[in-house]
């Protein structure tokens, strides 16, 4: 059964004509962003530190950027990592390197030093952008061979006066907007994700992507007088969302100061800027309702997902804040954001498997499939989705790119599908429910992690033999930690592996040391919470590792 | 005196809201963080916390550049302080 998003962007209206409500040509993040500085120049786009960045300012910025950029090689079909920490100039730096054709990578300037050498030889980037002097990574990006551009330390203000036209009246090479990229499939966004072999995966999505999110028909209301904070890292998919969904439709941005939000600065930002919309993760959504379920108060729209949500949290919420409309979002980062959206209703809570996760966004569809043919509705099968959402693949991983990106013929002509590997139902008025994952990928506090990925840094570090790392459900039934099992090498062994883990000594891999060494090469989300170290593996009767004997040992 | 008295009865209060959070029945000054589990979820419920009973702001990464549960109960009460 497949469901398509109910009304699609570009429905012509009764009488033949498209409908006039439709803006021309927003198929660009840029683009979108320029016309909204072209029609409300003085309306705020961004809010950082008390402080506010005007529309016009913004894009004036970004122009003065992308010129330079450009001088420095980037162009159409060039992948530009920035390690700029939240601030306004990186918002004007990621849309300057879309104004030059190019797409960007926004990465955490905290990454271990082995990945992001790793994230940049798989971006093979004209430049690196990096903050100004004591931001740190210099030397190592240096050693890299990357080239490395920093943007002055100043105001946006500052760089709006090096902006070519500052008269905001025509799009050209001139302005520092490239001519050559003008449709939604070009590449505007890389994330990357963690993957089964250690290895980070690069999803890359065009523009279309983004930009049919936040069309008229979106699932959500954006635009002039409606603020939200950007508080996600921005090395995750959210940013999409936190930044792009105001930007592109007239909105205001508050940037969030800081590494962590917590539901005071939430309260604040409602109070001082006029918040009057969130996104959240399950597990700190679930976090702010329990700690302090006011903070949401004032707010219009509360968007949460990214995994299982908690049934008796939602309840607590709606019982509270029956005025706020509360989304579920689904969506893995390959479909850009969201797939599907659910408004919550409080006898949602009541659903045996969990709160439903909607129907599709615009420019969408949902394919529930057994192997390739389409399951009858109610029935259970892969979530599998086609549209616009999707990714052009992984950087330069073809065989992950052919496994997960298909095709599938719903009897309209076969189109490009992303395969999630989750497990769903479309429900007879075409929602969609989710019944878990077909494989080991789980979601802790929001991070994708893959069990596999730690196992097999693990593996490469000496004195361990085997192991297994497992996610623990906290109280509320979601995963809340990773726990890793490891057997030693036999003493006197030698494992020929290689030696990473210069924390590891003489053999003795102690539990403290192996996990300081994982820390040094993997993401923290990827670090096993807790490390032990084990005699042998208990195994189920067909050889396999027993995972439930592990964590509950018997007597 | 009254001004110490408080103190402590505060530096109680950050020792018991961790120990709330980490699941522990008891926590130790020498205790780490990390020994009892040690997410960022649960250091931001735990400065959540201590700002909303304390007053004191702290971020979440006072918690995890903490060795100790007694270096973390310094570093809040020196924030107090500075308030």
């Amino acid at each position: 059964m497949s469901r398509m998003s109910r009304t699609p962007p570009t429905s012509p209206t009764s009488d033949g004509r498209l409908n006039a409500t439709r803006p021309v040509g927003a198929r660009l993040i840029h683009e979108a962003v320029a016309r909204q500085a072209g029609l409300r120049p003085d309306a705020t786009a961004l809010v950082f530190a008390g402080r506010r960045v005007s529309y016009r300012t913004l894009d004036l910025a970004a122009q003065a950027y992308a010129v330079e950029l450009g001088r420095l090689g980037v162009g159409p079909g060039r992948l530009v990592p920035v390690l700029l920490p939240r601030s306004p100039q990186l918002v004007a730096v990621l849309l300057a390197v879309l104004k030059r054709g190019a797409a960007y990578a926004a990465l955490d300037p905290k990454l271990p030093a082995d990945r992001l050498r790793t994230v940049l030889g798989m971006l093979s980037p004209p430049v690196v952008v990096a903050p100004s002097p004591g931001g740190g990574e210099l030397s190592l990006l240096d050693a890299g061979g990357h080239a490395v551009w920093q943007p002055p330390a100043e105001e946006l203000t500052q760089a709006a006066e090096r902006a070519p036209d500052a008269r905001l009246t025509h799009w050209s090479d001139a302005s520092g907007t490239s001519d050559v990229v003008d449709d939604g499939a070009a590449p505007a966004t890389v994330f990357f994700t963690s993957g089964t072999t250690g290895t980070p995966k690069g999803v890359l999505s065009p523009h279309r992507a983004t930009t049919r999110l936040f069309g008229p028909n979106s699932f959500a209301d954006f635009g002039p007088g409606h603020v939200m904070p950007q508080a996600a890292p921005v090395s995750w998919d959210a940013l999409t969302l936190e930044l792009w969904s105001m930007l592109t439709t007239g909105g205001t941005i508050v940037l969030v100061d800081g590494d962590y939000f917590l539901p005071d600065d939430l309260a604040d930002l409602v109070r001082t800027t006029g918040l009057d919309t969130v996104w959240l993760t399950a597990a700190l959504f679930n976090l702010f309702v329990d700690e302090d379920p006011d903070c949401f108060t004032g707010l219009r729209q509360v968007f949460t997902g990214g995994e299982r949500l908690s049934a008796p949290h939602i309840r607590a919420f709606l019982a509270r804040h029956p005025g706020i409309t509360l989304l579920n979002g689904y969506g893995p980062v390959e479909c850009c954001v969201f797939v599907t959206t659910h408004r919550i209703r409080p006898a949602d809570c009541e659903a045996e498997y969990g709160i439903p996760l909607g129907t599709p966004v615009p420019g969408t569809a949902v394919h529930v499939l057994d192997g390739d043919r389409e399951v009858p509705p109610g029935a259970l099968g892969e979530i599998c989705v086609s549209g616009d959402g999707l990714a052009d693949g992984y950087l330069g991983n073809e065989r992950a790119t052919r496994e997960s990106f298909t095709t599938f013929d719903p009897g309209t002509g076969p189109r490009r599908i992303y395969r999630t590997g989750d497990l769903g139902r479309l429900d007879g008025d075409g929602v969609l429910h989710f019944h878990g994952r077909a494989d080991r990928q789980i979601k802790i506090s929001g991070h994708r992690v893959e069990p596999a990925e730690t196992e097999a840094a693990a593996l490469r570090l000496p004195g361990i033999r085997e192991c297994a790392v497992v996610p623990v459900a906290g109280r509320s039934g979601a995963y809340e930690r990773l726990a890793m099992f490891y057997t030693e090498e036999p003493l006197g062994g030698t494992s020929g592996r290689s030696d990473t883990g210069t924390a590891v000594v003489g053999g003795d891999a102690e539990p403290d040391a192996v996990r300081k060494a994982l820390a040094a090469v993997l993401p923290r989300a990827q670090v096993p919470d807790e490390v032990r170290r084990i005699g042998s593996f208990p195994r189920t009767p067909n050889g396999k590792i027993d995972i439930a004997a592990l964590l509950d040992p018997p007597g | 005196m009254k001004v110490s008295e408080q103190q402590r009865a505060e530096s109680a209060s950050v020792v018991r809201i961790m120990a709330e959070v980490l699941g522990a029945d008891e926590l130790k000054p020498s205790d780490s963080f990390y020994d009892f589990g040690g997410t960022s979820l649960q250091a931001v419920r735990i400065c959540t916390r201590v700002k909303r009973e304390l007053g004191i702001r702290v971020s979440p990464d006072t918690v995890f550049d903490s060795e100790t549960v007694g270096d973390f109960e310094a570093a809040v009460m020196a924030r107090g302080e500075a308030v």
